[in-house]
């Protein structure tokens, strides 16, 4: 579902090298964790994957599409949030969907199906008149993540997605998620939460300065050692 | 370092972006010129208007000294000094302390609320040196140079020059204090906006007119004074500090030196009493505004029903994004859209104030005359474009939408789409800026309805290169990365450019229409040829725009 082919990225004319000649696949009805320190290169990853940031090098297809060849369908098979959501402060929540709903040409009765849906499961059926900058930061987060499904993408691609939402949503959000992928479809996303990573996903790759360290089951990451923790693999693998 | 010489200088620090500028050059290594060619460009425009003013305050000293009244000017000058830092104070104040987005991290630091207005007040207080300087400077060099002062006068008038702000921001951030102690004015914060910058608006008009009425002769001006007797006095019963201030410096010795105590005497009064009042009161109404209120209103199935049923294609779901954005946001639609209303608007009542003069009585006559019209109809075509064109909508309309980039990166929506939805809002904003004019000269100017109406349509087809220029600019280098909304309008070079580009095509269009009227030629061919070039230019100024659009949105990164 998402293949990703050495791809590169560096910042400022080469000197910081976030993202080193990675290689990963995603495969169909797949939840994949994505794990890894602080400034790893997760989110410049996440980045390339939905066509925020271009690689320096590298291949990116999703569902076999080409990011870089056909933007626009590897868009549509996306759903992303990003991790800190900046959204337009001053529509409501109903004129934001509504937007969403419109640029990915949801037809009117799969939208008000869809919204209705979300609405109810993240409970902002009271706030969705209100302007987006009355929001809480996690309001902010279900509000977009609403947005992001609207169109039923066949793969969601999370940036943190549970910061800042409350034990109930992050529940519901968990429950989705594997839903989702037992239709058949990918999820990827990344965390701090090794314990949802543990408990939720398929596979696991951790990422450290750039380069994939380690990818696989949690069994196959154990190396046949059941005790060892997901927490103590990390520490392992990050370690200076 | 104490608590608060640590906040002073972070407020000072982020107050004129000084570590920001430190790494904008060091580190990213951006270009030096920018930021000095909008300042060179903002002291070039102000120019102008402190040479106008300090001729009137030559000429006024001139009128003073022969009325043996010279410190007239300093009592003018201290007076409206301090009333124009009272009036902008007052949104000036409200802004930094009520509404500025570091209080929720200031309150839990361990400063005392007097603290914490001190470090505003303080920044408030330096950038109203600003307005306070060229207003004051003029006349205390005109009078210390032309009455020959010692150096006493010119001690004394550094230390009034530096308390000048300080009595009538303290006046006006008491009574915005008090004021939010009733009221929760952050509720109105968006229309407190509009209100402050219509308002600027109308003072700079109201300020303009002024100048322009003011007698021309010192002749004029003497006979002034010397109707008004003892107009220093006159003043002194209504303001009295502007009397203290001019006494301080015009009187030697003891009188003057007393005159200079009582001012900074009772700057420091008010400003013990504002510290006294912000420990009493600040926090308690800060808090109370922090509160949010929303609707709470649970949306019912039949209401999703209606309100999700509208489907719209995605260009006009972005235009309509924008449109909602472009308004709801008082500073965009002050410099967006209140400019191309409220513009022709001021133009036309400056015009229509001096009516009765017998020039403008004449003039008001050859308008009705049919062998002119075609000249009127030039002219007024050239002034809707001229006001239409002067609007930052489309030369800021990629830049404002900021650290909301990556929705437009990541929707599925071709870079054609999206800037033809900006192109849909930019059209929307000059035809307001079309009509409003359109409409004026048909009410005001009594031109007939339908040469207007050919005129206004010749302005939309004219629009289009226009706007498709300005929005190129901005495609071509955005400015993303902005802190307010303030900084992503005013202080980006695209608008200024922008408005440049469409002079400059107003120029190429109205040599052409000079060059055939000259010629002799009728002028609906005129029209027609203006309209073909237009046309021209603004297939040529779309291609550029689409082909631009297309490398830039996907070199794009956010």
């Amino acid at each position: 579902m998402i293949n990703i082919q050495s791809i590169s990225k560096s910042y400022n004319k080469g000197s910081v090298k976030a993202v080193d000649n990675l290689d990963l696949k995603v495969n169909k009805g797949e939840i994949f964790g994505f794990l890894g320190p602080n400034g790893a290169g997760k989110t410049t990853t996440i980045k390339m994957i939905v066509g925020l940031l271009n690689p320096d090098e590298g291949i990116i297809q999703i569902d076999g599409t080409d990011i870089r060849l056909d933007p626009i369908g590897a868009k549509k098979k996306i759903g992303y949030v990003p991790d800190s959501p900046n959204l337009y402060e001053r529509l409501t929540g109903t004129e934001y969907l509504n937007f969403m709903a419109d640029v990915y040409q949801v037809p009117a009765d799969l939208r008000k199906q869809r919204i209705e849906y979300y609405l109810d499961m993240f409970e902002l059926k009271d706030a969705a008149s209100d302007l987006i900058k009355s929001y809480s930061h996690g309001m902010k987060q279900k509000i977009a993540l609403t947005g992001a499904l609207i169109h039923d993408p066949a793969v969601w691609i999370l940036d943190e997605p549970m910061v800042g939402l409350d034990p109930k949503s992050a529940h519901l959000l968990k429950t989705q998620m594997r839903e989702h992928c037992d239709k058949g479809n990918t999820v990827f996303f990344s965390t701090h939460i090794l314990e949802v990573a543990e408990k939720l996903c398929d596979r696991i790759g951790i990422i450290n300065k750039g380069k994939l360290v380690a990818i696989g089951t949690l069994d196959e990451l154990r190396h046949g050692d059941n005790k060892d923790s997901l927490e103590n693999i990390f520490l392992e693998l990050t370690e200076e | 370092m104490k608590p608060f010489n640590a906040y002073l200088k972070m407020q000072l620090n982020v107050n004129y972006g000084i570590s920001a500028l430190k790494y904008r050059f060091t580190r990213e290594k951006k270009k030096v010129w920018e930021p000095i060619l909008i300042g060179a460009a903002i002291l070039i425009s102000l120019l102008p208007l402190l040479v106008l003013y300090t001729a009137l305050m030559l000429a006024l000293f001139a009128a003073g000294t022969m009325a043996k009244q010279p410190e007239i000017i300093l009592t003018i000058a201290f007076m409206f000094s301090q009333i124009v830092i009272l009036i902008f104070g007052l949104f000036y104040v409200m802004g930094t302390f009520y509404f500025s987005k570091d209080l929720e991290n200031l309150v839990p630091l361990p400063l005392k609320p007097y603290e914490v207005i001190g470090g505003k007040f303080a920044v408030v207080m330096i950038n109203e040196y600003l307005t306070s300087m060229p207003i004051l400077l003029p006349p205390v060099i005109i009078f210390g140079v032309g009455t020959s002062q010692g150096l006493l006068y010119w001690l004394k008038s550094l230390v009034l020059l530096a308390a000048v702000p300080v009595l009538p921001l303290t006046v006006a951030a008491i009574l915005i204090m008090l004021l939010m102690r009733v009221v929760n004015l952050r509720r109105y914060k968006d229309l407190l906006a509009v209100v402050g910058g219509l308002l600027a608006l109308f003072a700079g008009v109201g300020i303009n007119m002024f100048v322009q009425n003011v007698p021309k002769s010192s002749e004029e001006i003497q006979s002034y004074i010397n109707a008004q007797s003892g107009f220093v006095s006159l003043i002194g019963n209504r303001f009295p500090p502007a009397v203290w201030a001019t006494k301080a410096l015009s009187e030697n010795g003891l009188p003057g030196f007393g005159h200079l105590v009582l001012f900074v005497a009772v700057c420091i009064l008010l400003f013990g009493l504002l510290m006294w009042l912000s420990n009493l009161v600040f926090y308690k109404a800060l808090l109370a505004g922090q509160e949010v209120s929303r609707k709470k209103k649970s949306l019912t199935s039949e209401q999703i029903d209606k309100q999700y049923k509208k489907v719209s294609n995605p260009v006009l779901a972005m235009a309509g994004r924008e449109w909602k954005l472009l308004v709801r946001t008082p500073i965009y639609l002050l410099n967006g859209l209140a400019g191309v209303v409220v513009g022709p608007i001021l133009l036309f009542t400056m015009f229509m104030v001096r009516g009765s003069d017998p020039e403008m009585v004449v003039l008001f006559n050859k308008l009705n005359d049919p062998s002119l019209m075609p000249y009127i109809l030039l002219g007024g075509l050239a002034l809707m474009l001229f006001t239409s064109g002067m609007n930052l909508v489309a030369s800021t309309s990629l830049s404002r939408e900021g650290q909301t980039i990556w929705i437009t990166k990541m929707i599925p929506v071709s870079a054609r789409q999206q800037v033809n939805s900006k192109l849909i809002v930019g059209l929307l904003a000059s035809a307001l800026g079309v009509i409003t004019t359109g409409v004026l000269m048909v009410v005001m100017l009594k031109l007939p309805l339908l040469w207007v109406l050919g005129a206004a349509v010749v302005g939309m087809i004219v629009s289009v290169p226009m706007v498709a220029l300005s929005l190129l600019l901005d495609v071509f280098h955005p400015k993303l990365v902005w802190n307010s909304e303030q900084e992503a309008i005013k202080q980006n070079m695209n608008g200024a450019l922008g408005m440049l580009l469409s002079i400059l095509i107003l120029i190429i269009l109205g040599a052409v229409a000079v060059i055939m009227l000259l010629a002799g030629l009728p002028i609906v061919l005129i029209l027609v040829a203006v309209s073909v070039i237009a046309v021209i230019l603004g297939i040529l100024s779309l291609l550029a725009l689409y082909s631009v659009a297309e490398k830039k949105y996907r070199e794009m990164e956010a």
